[in-house]
């Protein structure tokens, strides 16, 4: 006599995300079907994915439900899921125990629950509660969760193992926001978060438990992908190459796996979109916006250079772009990737004291704040905010 | 500074001057496949992006064997017309670019396409340019840092030039060319029936050819215009991935 698990839902409420796992897809060609984990398809944690966000579930009781087959004869069974991480002791002990804490289960445990099989010991999807989940203390990241499945048929029986699933995490903020979608929910929406740019997100902003801080991460690594992985287009003239009209996230992904992409160069737009696009996916709300036009520079650090200069040597930019908090006016906040700024207190001459523009606010000429640092002081009057050009682009 | 910067910047008056050849042109359905820019291999060309009158197709070349070493991306930008290509270049160069003004191409003594920008640095690494109904984009995007002259003129070469007739091999077989009325008045558009395969049922895109008067598409129709009396002669290229041609020509009598 046994008893067989045969599929897996996290994502058991598309039309919710307060107790179970939020809608996803893996890229933009690939639909993640529920159930997640399906006997004989699922084999690696990377095969099973799910992705909860904290503040929608926090407080809450969170629920999977999974389907099991019994043998004939058994009627009921109290089922249960353990999580058989043993950590040894001694020095690698310490190691596992810190690796565990980083990567580790973050969904706790499987309640136990009364099962009853049906018809041809189908028992139908039942739902489970999560014991002990530590989503809410961990931050954003990447968790990989394994469950030892058991049964027993009473209480007073021993468990009995069934099988050992495993499941690849995510722990956003948030439910992602714009230019990603919760609805509709099918495979035709592409829209839907890719699991492949939360690879990179929740690892990026890992540990962060409020949006500023992830944004402000996500903004470095943006900024520490030059020279290696891109590079400001100076010889093209600042031409956008990943972010015009739409966000060629596809080609991005492919160029940060090591491949060919797009080719290398970026400019201001790519930046803010791929700042605003990777963070929101973690709950951020960052907006690409503009401001401009045609004002004098400051010397910076521009993306993948190391010099001090002003942008390839020109003395003006046509228009700026960053990712943008808020209305995207002078009283919000900036996370540009794009360049350094001075960050002392005479931002318009040497030495220079390089600083990532990380939720600085834009501020008036003579605040010394992101629109001073950025701009020469004749140039300061003519890089205004420019509100209306904010938006989030398309994903493709 | 002034506070419109594309008046500033660029001067699409002086673009429509400058078009005496892309006006008489028309380029409809165009397409890479692999065989227009010599010695370099076409790697990927991205899905089509339509938007309302223009679309958008974004190919990756690449030069010997190296991953990545030499390395170009063609953006092509096919419109309805030149009128409407150089308002899309305006827009791009003011709205897509970082750079206040890009260099003209001719400031370097560069002849390319009706209107052409290129980059910064002693090697050009990057351009841009219309001609007729199309803007192409070349920049050099590898590890080694590449001129894109030759190749943008090979580009713009696949637009301008009469393409020389196939003889053999599968070519595209025009089974209609013909204007929707043989006589028109000055300044009244005429519209061109068009109907051509090729004979393995692969895409082809055609190129438009006339002595006088212009181009447009329509709601999906090619149309003639002419301000100038006269009967000018039109010719129709059709083209398949092969680069087989065929050609056709028709005239329409304008009073």
């Amino acid at each position: 006599m046994d008893v067989i698990i045969d599929a897996i839902k996290f994502n058991h409420d598309p039309n919710s995300a307060a107790n179970d796992a939020v809608n996803i897809r893996k890229n933009k060609t690939q639909f993640i079907n529920v159930p997640e984990w399906v006997q004989g398809i699922s084999t690696k944690a990377e095969d099973s994915l799910a992705a909860y966000a904290i503040k929608e579930t926090t407080g809450n009781t969170l629920t999977i439900q999974a389907r099991f087959h019994a043998d004939e004869g058994i009627e009921q069974a109290e089922i249960r899921a353990i999580d058989p991480t043993v950590t040894p002791s001694g020095c690698i002990g310490w190691i596992i125990k810190i690796l565990i804490a980083i990567f580790g289960n973050v969904l706790g445990e499987v309640k136990k629950k009364l099962v009853t099989f049906g018809a041809g010991g189908d028992s139908g999807f039942v739902t489970f509660e999560l014991k002990n989940p530590k989503l809410w203390d961990v931050g954003v990241g990447i968790h990989y969760t394994t469950w030892k499945w058991q049964y027993r048929l009473n209480c007073h029986s021993p468990w009995i193992d069934i099988d050992t699933t495993r499941h690849k995490i995510y722990v956003l903020l948030e439910a992602p926001k714009d230019p990603w979608k919760q609805t509709p929910y099918n495979a035709t929406n592409d829209q839907l978060p890719w699991t492949e740019v939360m690879d990179y997100s929740c690892i990026w902003a890992i540990g962060s438990k409020d949006r500023d801080t992830a944004a402000g991460k996500v903004t470095e690594r943006v900024n520490a992908l030059g020279p290696s992985i891109v590079e400001y287009d100076c010889p093209g003239g600042g031409g956008t190459h990943y972010s015009s009209p739409k966000f060629n996230c596809t080609e991005f992904l492919e160029r940060l796996k090591g491949g060919l992409g797009l080719g290398k160069y970026v400019n201001c737009t790519d930046c803010a979109t791929i700042v605003s696009t990777f963070s929101n996916i973690l709950g951020c709300d960052l907006w690409q916006s503009r401001m401009g036009s045609g004002f004098g520079l400051n010397e910076v650090i521009s993306i993948g250079y190391s010099t001090w200069s002003t942008p390839c040597g020109w003395s003006t930019f046509n228009y700026h772009e960053v990712a943008w908090k808020g209305a995207c006016d002078i009283n919000d906040e900036v996370f540009d990737s794009c360049l350094k700024v001075d960050g002392d207190s005479s931002p318009r001459t040497s030495p220079h004291t390089p600083l990532l523009p990380i939720n600085m606010k834009f501020g008036n000429c003579g605040d010394l704040l992101y629109r001073d640092r950025l701009t020469s002081l004749s140039g300061c009057p003519y890089c205004n905010p420019q509100p209306a050009t904010k938006q989030h682009r398309q994903v493709i | 500074m002034a506070n419109n910067p594309e008046e500033r910047q660029y001067d699409i008056r002086k673009w429509a001057e400058q078009a005496e050849v892309g006006k008489h042109l028309l380029i409809w359905k165009f397409f890479m496949a692999g065989k227009e820019i010599p010695e370099w291999t076409l790697i990927k060309a991205l899905p089509e992006e339509i938007q309302k009158d223009k679309r958008t197709i974004t190919y990756m070349w690449q030069k010997g064997k190296g991953k990545g070493e030499e390395l170009i991306r063609v953006d092509i930008i096919e419109s309805v017309s030149w009128r409407r290509t150089h308002e899309i270049l305006l827009e791009q160069l003011t709205g897509d670019y970082q750079a206040f003004q890009l260099p003209e191409a001719a400031s370097r003594k560069i002849e390319l396409g009706d209107v052409a920008y290129t980059g910064f640095g002693e090697t050009i690494q990057s351009t841009i340019f219309a001609r007729a109904n199309m803007i192409v984009r070349i920049h050099s995007v590898g590890k080694q840092n590449i001129s894109v002259v030759d190749i943008a003129k090979q580009a713009d070469n696949l637009f301008i030039s009469k393409p020389k007739l196939s003889e053999k091999g599968v070519i595209p077989e025009i089974e209609l060319f013909s204007p929707e009325k043989t006589t028109t008045k000055r300044g009244e558009k005429v519209a061109l029936n068009i109907r051509a395969r090729d004979p393995l049922d692969r895409p082809l895109w055609y190129k438009f050819m006339a002595e006088q008067g212009e181009f447009f598409v329509e709601d999906e129709r090619i149309c003639f215009l002419s301000g100038t009396p006269g009967q000018p002669k039109i010719s129709l290229f059709v083209i398949n991935e092969n680069a087989f041609v065929s050609s056709a020509t028709l005239s329409i009598k304008v009073e």
